[in-house]
């Protein structure tokens, strides 16, 4: 198993460099104790240090399990030998003193052969290895005569101690032999150690089994138990490794026990949880950033595209301006429309295009000799200087005739606008040639006149619809006030007058007595009273019929007379007031816009300039207006109907009459269409109303007009009739 | 129902009208029954003048309004026998239409077209009204006794119409 190398938080792992007074704080590294343990103690640490902690917890185990029975064994060896020791001296000493006690006899008489005996006796227990019995002065009296495994001296000091003398080779115990009081000789015996070597002997047999046996059971044990402890361990380092080498931190270590290592697992998984939410965080971090790069990117890349546009705009707007200049004059040059700059002061051309020149057949020398007013065809020859000169800012400058260089005469339509060019006051001018358009307009108007024509023919049937319906409506109340009358006179009282008479005549002889005594005569006078009352009454009634008839046939008249002004082509001009044209106009219309609920309003002064108008042709336009009003009005709501009738003098030769109603109204684009012959907006219209007006306004010197702010907002038409001109009466007289 | 139906009503927009049908069908040409009384006695004879035949006007000068006292009438059980109707009557409704919707609130109603000058020939009323045997036409200017004898005639039929739809 390879260690990763961790780098550790302290930095002790790191050489620290040398310092100036790196003396002073440097640590001195721990003296290492001498010794032989200490030495031990480092050569098992070193040997056990790389050794998995399985091995470790074994070694450690049996270590201590040898320890342990190392030092039983021998304190039971020292109590066993110190206790079998005094034993045996004990014993040496008792044999000794019964030895010493049989000696006696022999020793005191000196028969040697029973002293040997004596001591071949004692030879007899074990261990004993030499018995000897010294004389009194210390010169040897016997011997055993069996082999001695330990040789005892063979004199002694007289003075040499009783008791028991311990040497490497064994105990020499020396017993004196008395007789009495008084000392016969010594008794030596000497033993040798030769069963405690057999003891120890044994006890190192049982040491090693009982080494043995606890190590089997150690290991026995070990295998059960060591999991408690190294398995966790193992497990922990297990996925650390794991972690390490798969940089995974979701994993997470086994609790098992309770206990250090299990702190240990629950601090790893800790530490991986933060670990991993710290990796999250970063990944989170990293991916935000990335975003950021790449939006960033996308923004440099965007802005640098937005500043090659910009860089691109402008210098196409500087390429632009350094065009202008050019494009305008080539706008000017190259225009199809014919164009010249006129110096305002003098009228002169200052400059013309290329299409005026092609156009009017001069070239450019021969324009600069020219002036505008030079190539006008102007009955007034100031004509051109006034138009030019009045208004700086006009535009539209007007129709004109223009002679080109082959004679030709061309009708131009100019717009001019005032400029500074060349440091001088000018007008640029655009002439368009209307001459084909104004022949075509031309042969549309003869083309238009004769339609005017053929359609006056096809109004007179909408003219005899009109005069059909009115002119049966007042025939039937003329038919039935005829009627009437001619039955009040059949009916009439006046014929009992001849019965009275006949009565009267029958009693003439004697008339006072009729009347006074016959009872008929006297109820003759409240008879002619009450006949009095009756006739007036019929007069009154017929009086009242009459009257209506007669209104009737003026009325008829009146229709008749609408239906002339239709019929007349060309009438006879005369002066009239305004206010006049415009009571009768109420006069004629007035029934009809109170049947429909239209209040009308007057706004004409009676002082105003009289007209020189053809009476009839006025009176036809103003009540086709006033009708076209009240039409109009139809779907308004009753209240709000109201026709102004306004007149007023323009100032510049033209009277205007007004008509203003409120009622639907006319879309801009019908504005021009409603005076086209066929065009209308009425159900039953034949289109010929407004056309027809205006066409007759045309014909009296007039104009007809009409405006309207859309539809539902009302309209107004306006009648310019041109004033009386006393040339212009003779004229048309 | 023994007493006749003799209201009529009359749609028209012109004024004049109204007047006429007012002289010919209303209550005009009253003698003075003083006056008869004298002259009965005095001359011995009765004066057997014709007595002019009364009706009940009503007068409505656009379509609409006479549609909606048609209807009104109806709702109060006091309907009109019959309605003289012109043709142009601007702004609102034509005679046709109005006509057309009469008979819907009033399906018995016997009409009269009253016009000087027909806006539709008679094919075209026809197309718009259908066949039937309640329409007449009385063309302006008319002879009062033919309006006379029209309103006699048709407020009766109207009458007789009913009793026949009530025993039915």
């Amino acid at each position: 198993m390879s260690e990763p190398q961790i780098p550790s938080i302290g930095g002790t792992a790191r050489p620290k460099p040398p310092s100036a007074k790196g003396g002073a704080n440097t640590k001195a590294p721990p003296r290492e104790p001498r010794g032989f343990f200490p030495f031990l103690e480092r050569k098992t640490k070193a040997w056990l240090s790389p050794k998995p902690i399985r091995r470790k917890l074994t070694a450690m185990t049996m270590l201590a399990c040898t320890a342990g029975l190392l030092l039983l064994a021998a304190i039971f060896l020292v109590f066993d030998l110190v206790s079998d020791f005094v034993a045996s001296r004990n014993a040496i000493a008792a044999v000794a003193k019964v030895a010493a006690a049989n000696s006696r006899e022999a020793l005191s008489r000196g028969e040697t052969p029973t002293a040997i005996a004596t001591l071949n006796a004692l030879m007899d227990y074990p261990d004993v290895a030499d018995a000897m019995i010294y004389r009194g002065d210390g010169r040897p009296f016997a011997r055993t005569d069996r082999e001695a495994k330990a040789a005892l001296p063979d004199a002694i000091d007289a003075g040499t101690p009783q008791g028991a003398k311990f040497s490497l080779s064994g105990i020499r115990h020396l017993e004196p032999v008395m007789d009495g009081a008084k000392k016969l000789g010594t008794l030596a015996v000497a033993t040798g150690f030769g069963h405690l070597w057999e003891r120890l002997r044994i006890y190192g047999l049982m040491t090693a089994l009982a080494f043995v046996l606890a190590s089997i059971g150690a290991r026995l044990l070990l295998g059960r138990l060591h999991g408690m402890i190294s398995e966790p361990v193992i497990a922990l380092a297990r996925v650390a490794d794991t972690v390490a080498q798969e940089s995974n931190y979701s994993l997470r270590a086994e609790k098992r026990n309770p206990d250090e290592v299990g702190h240990l697992a629950e601090a790893f998984n800790h530490m991986l949880a933060e670990i991993q939410k710290r990796d999250t965080e970063i990944q989170q971090r990293d991916d935000a950033l990335g975003r950021a790069n790449a939006d960033l990117e996308v923004n440099v890349l965007a802005r640098t595209s937005q500043l090659h546009k910009e860089v691109l705009e402008r210098r196409q707007a500087e390429d632009a301006l350094k065009d202008s200049e050019l494009r305008y004059r080539n706008l000017f040059e190259n225009n199809p429309m014919p164009m010249f700059v006129m110096d305002l002061e003098t009228l002169d051309f200052v400059a013309v295009n290329n299409a005026a020149m092609k156009h009017y057949g001069y070239r450019q020398e021969d324009f600069r000799l020219l002036s505008l007013p030079m190539i006008t065809d102007a009955a007034e020859p100031l004509a051109v200087e006034r138009a030019f000169r009045r208004d700086a800012k006009s535009f539209d400058a007007g129709e004109w005739k223009h002679r080109k260089n082959n004679g030709e005469v061309i009708e131009v339509q100019l717009t001019a606008h005032a400029i500074v060019f060349a440091g001088k006051v000018t007008k640029i001018v655009l002439a368009n040639d209307v001459t084909e358009r104004n022949r075509a307009e031309r042969r549309v108007e003869e083309m238009h006149q004769k339609l005017v024509a053929a359609s006056r023919a096809a109004g007179m049937a909408e003219v005899a619809t009109g005069v059909l319906h009115n002119v049966g409506n007042v025939l039937n109340s003329v038919n039935v006030s005829a009627t009437m009358l001619g039955d009040s006179v059949r009916k009439s009282k006046a014929a009992s007058v001849r019965k009275v008479a006949d009565l009267l005549d029958a009693n003439k002889a004697d008339l006072p007595a009729f009347f006074s005594k016959d009872g008929k005569g006297q109820m003759l006078p409240g008879y002619f009273s009450t006949l009095a009352q009756q006739i007036e009454a019929e007069q009154q009634s017929r009086l009242t019929e009459i009257e209506q008839l007669t209104n009737n046939i003026a009325h008829i008249k009146d229709i008749v007379a609408m239906q002339q002004t239709y019929a007349k082509v060309t009438g006879v001009m005369e002066d009239c007031k305004p206010r006049t044209l415009v009571d009768e106009v109420l006069r004629m219309a007035g029934s009809d816009l109170k049947r429909c609920e239209v209040k009308t309003e007057l706004n004409c002064p009676k002082d105003l300039p009289e007209v020189s108008v053809d009476r009839h042709k006025v009176m036809q336009i103003l009540i086709n207006l006033v009708t076209n009003a009240r039409q109009a009005m139809e779907q308004t709501p009753a209240p709000e109907r109201k026709l102004t009738i306004t007149a007023a003098y323009d100032g510049g030769g033209l009277v205007n009459i007004t008509i203003l109603d409120t009622g639907c109204g006319i879309a801009q684009e019908n504005l021009t269409r409603v005076f086209n012959h066929g065009f209308t907006t009425k159900e039953t219209g034949h289109g010929f109303g407004l056309h027809s007006a205006a066409n007759a306004a045309k014909e009296i010197g007039g104009r007809l007009t009409g405006t309207s702010d859309g539809p539902g907002k009302g309209a107004a038409f306006t009648l310019e009739l041109p004033l009386a001109r006393p040339a212009t009466a003779e004229k048309a007289a | 129902m023994n007493e006749e139906n003799r209201r009529i009503i009359i749609i028209d927009d012109n004024r004049a009208i109204h007047g006429d049908f007012g002289k010919i069908l209303g209550s005009g040409g009253t003698g003075n029954p003083r006056l008869s009384a004298l002259e009965d006695e005095l001359c011995g004879e009765t004066a057997t003048a014709p007595v002019q035949e009364c009706f009940e006007l009503r007068s409505a000068f656009q379509g609409k309004d006479g549609l909606e006292m048609i209807q009104t009438a109806e709702a109060e059980g006091r309907p009109f026998a019959m309605a003289l109707v012109d043709v142009r009557m601007p702004p609102g409704w034509d005679g046709i239409e109005t006509i057309s919707r009469g008979w819907q609130a009033s399906p018995n109603l016997q009409t009269v077209i009253c016009t000087a000058y027909s806006d539709y020939s008679w094919e075209q009323i026809i197309e718009r009204l259908g066949r039937n045997d309640r329409l007449l036409i009385l063309r302006k200017p008319f002879d009062p006794v033919e309006g006379q004898q029209l309103a006699c005639n048709l407020t009766a039929r109207w009458s007789r119409e009913q009793q026949f739809v009530g025993r039915s």
